[in-house]
């Protein structure tokens, strides 16, 4: 790809002899939605783990917007380079309110010195409640997140990878345990913040696949099986074996 | 359906907690001898050290089991500083020593010995800190190495007695002076009290900051605070150099009022002690500790003259009711009642 701004090359992780990611070599355009199937236990939670630092490559490289950053630190990844994640199930600060989690998230400085003289201004109030407005919860910013419905925790979540303002935003399985009706409000969340940025979503439900995708990569045993548009995937005879069947 | 925020809802009522414990020790010295006030005066600087184990373990939610190291460091710099100013210690004469020994030299300066007082022990909480709180060693192993360092601190202290005294101790500290003059027990008593309100003022500022959010938020999900961008041992590194700075500005406030230092001030027992205060106060709302300290001192020197060594069973059936009755601690669960929103919040949780 001639503009990527994500590439794995030949990646490898290694979880004490089990190969949870095998040679994966992995290109995402810039400005992409770029969604990542397969079935439970075939590495996409371990490939974005790798991307986000939190797991350790034993072979390979990873460049992101130009810069190497393999085995750098999640922290740094995630401030210095732009890389935002939401991750499985809502990880949140459950006893804060949902402004407060949005304020921690919001782009800005992360030193320890700039944070005890921090003043929030009006452009802070004016973008968290853009984010609010998106994830449809202006009337709950002062509620506490440990209060709301499941669906509305994963939402806060994608409100505070937006809030990071990051280039490339990374969502492991946005809808899990969400109804249909919020799964549906949660692809529209995502083809709205696609504007600036480069997406990859890990994902089960294929309607919601459907939905948002654009290219789709098939990952089994550690393995990439297949890329390719989603009507390309659904008709692969492969793909379908091993997992569209089930 | 907007809910208030409970948090704002706290304020007066923490604040009407402040004010209340602020006027009780601002009139103490009224309804009391001399005797009783030099006890209290005892105590303020044990409520500081609580607000030191406030902020790591009620704030941040490090457990540390060796908050006595900066404290017993702090007071035993200060001890031995304000004997070397004026002489040789008796306890170093017995060792046939004559003149100020190397390492303490600087100490004969009491401003400087102040000063060391409170850069060493952050000098080592901060290299401690680097090594340990790097997200490697989590949970109960930080409690685990921090109560070794504790051990390890008072053996120390316990064997080098030529410059600690030993288990005796360094005695014959003076209360502190003021341009000059040598505070009496009264007036020393309300210039620890400054020191705590002032300590107090500090730290209430400093979790009401961005920081004490972030603090917050390592304290519930240190992971998703470092997916945020935060480099999450920074964080942790300061706090921890913040509270032996507090930690050890008690301990020199302890010294300086008791008169005398000895090994059990840098042991796992005081440590302990502080962890009980502030669990039965309540964790993370300085108040908590604050009337934790005071309520358990104070039980303590009643107690102790009533029924002796039974004390120490008394405190941990104390400590066991809390634990299973008000896991929020006596001043936490009063600061967060909420009796309708919370049965909400239950609902919502079973229906969410």
């Amino acid at each position: 790809m001639a503009d990527a701004i994500l590439e794995l090359m030949d990646v490898t992780v290694d979880f004490k002899g089990f190969l949870a990611v095998d040679s994966v070599s992995l290109s995402v355009g810039r400005g992409e939605v770029r969604t990542i199937i397969g079935p439970n236990g075939a590495g996409k939670s371990t490939l974005i783990d790798l991307i986000t630092g939190k797991t350790r490559l034993k072979f390979g490289k990873i460049v992101f917007d130009g810069a190497d950053i393999t085995l750098r630190p999640p922290h740094e990844i995630a401030h210095a380079h732009g890389i935002g994640r939401k991750f499985q199930g809502p990880n949140t600060f459950f006893d804060m309110s949902v402004f407060d989690n949005l304020l921690l998230a919001l782009r800005g400085s992360t030193r320890v010195r700039k944070n005890i003289f921090y003043r929030k201004t009006g452009d802070t109030r004016s973008k968290i409640n853009d984010i609010l407005k998106l994830i449809g919860l202006e009337d709950k910013e002062d509620a506490l997140v440990s209060a709301l419905s499941y669906g509305e925790k994963q939402w806060v979540e994608i409100g505070m990878v937006l809030a990071q303002d990051a280039k490339l935003v990374i969502l492991d399985e946005p809808t899990t345990g969400m109804t249909a009706d919020e799964t549906y409000k949660t692809g529209e969340m995502i083809r709205a913040m696609r504007k600036d940025r480069t997406i990859i979503v890990s994902e089960h439900d294929m309607d919601f696949v459907r939905q948002v995708a654009e290219t789709v990569t098939v990952m089994n045993q550690g393995k990439i099986l297949a890329e390719g548009t989603f009507e390309e995937i659904r008709q692969n005879p492969e793909v379908i074996s091993v997992y569209l069947k089930e | 359906m907007k809910k208030p925020n409970p948090r704002l809802k706290n304020i007066p009522r923490r604040a009407a907690m402040n004010v209340l414990l602020l006027t009780f020790i601002l009139l103490y010295p009224l309804t009391a001898g001399l005797y009783r006030i030099d006890i209290m005066a005892k105590v303020i600087p044990l409520m500081v050290f609580a607000l030191s184990v406030d902020l790591l373990w009620g704030y941040t939610g490090i457990m540390s089991l060796g908050q006595a190291v900066p404290f017993g460091i702090g007071a035993y710099i200060a001890a031995i500083s304000n004997n070397v100013s004026v002489g040789i210690p008796s306890y170093m004469r017995t060792y046939g020593i004559t003149e100020v020994p190397a390492v303490f030299r600087p100490l004969t300066n009491p401003y400087l010995g102040m000063a060391l007082a409170i850069l060493i022990p952050c000098l080592l909480s901060f290299v401690i800190g680097r090594l340990l709180l790097t997200g490697k060693v989590r949970g109960v192993f930080v409690s685990l190495i921090t109560m070794a360092l504790s051990n390890v601190l008072m053996l120390a202290v316990n064997n080098a007695q030529r410059f600690t005294g030993g288990s005796n101790g360094v005695n014959n500290v003076s209360r502190p002076s003021l341009f000059g003059h040598v505070l009496s027990i009264t007036e020393n008593y309300y210039f620890v009290a400054l020191i705590a309100a002032l300590a107090f003022a500090v730290c209430a500022a400093l979790t009401s900051t961005k920081l004490g959010k972030v603090l917050g938020a390592i304290k519930v999900n240190e992971n998703r605070v470092a997916f945020i961008g935060y480099n999450v041992t920074s964080y942790k590194v300061f706090i921890y150099v913040f509270s032996s700075a507090l930690a050890a500005m008690a301990g020199i406030l302890y010294a300086r009022t008791c008169g005398m230092v000895s090994p059990s001030l840098t042991g796992l027992s005081l440590s302990i002690s502080a962890i009980i205060w502030v669990a039965v106060g309540g964790r993370g709302h300085l108040t908590g500790a604050l009337f934790g300290c005071l309520l358990l001192n104070g039980l303590e020197r009643i107690m102790a003259g009533i029924i002796g060594d039974a004390w120490e069973l008394v405190i941990g059936v104390i400590l066991l009711l809390i634990v299973f009755c008000v896991p929020d601690g006596l001043v936490g669960t009063l600061l967060t009642a909420r009796p309708k929103v919370k049965g909400l919040q239950k609902k919502e949780a079973a229906n969410g």
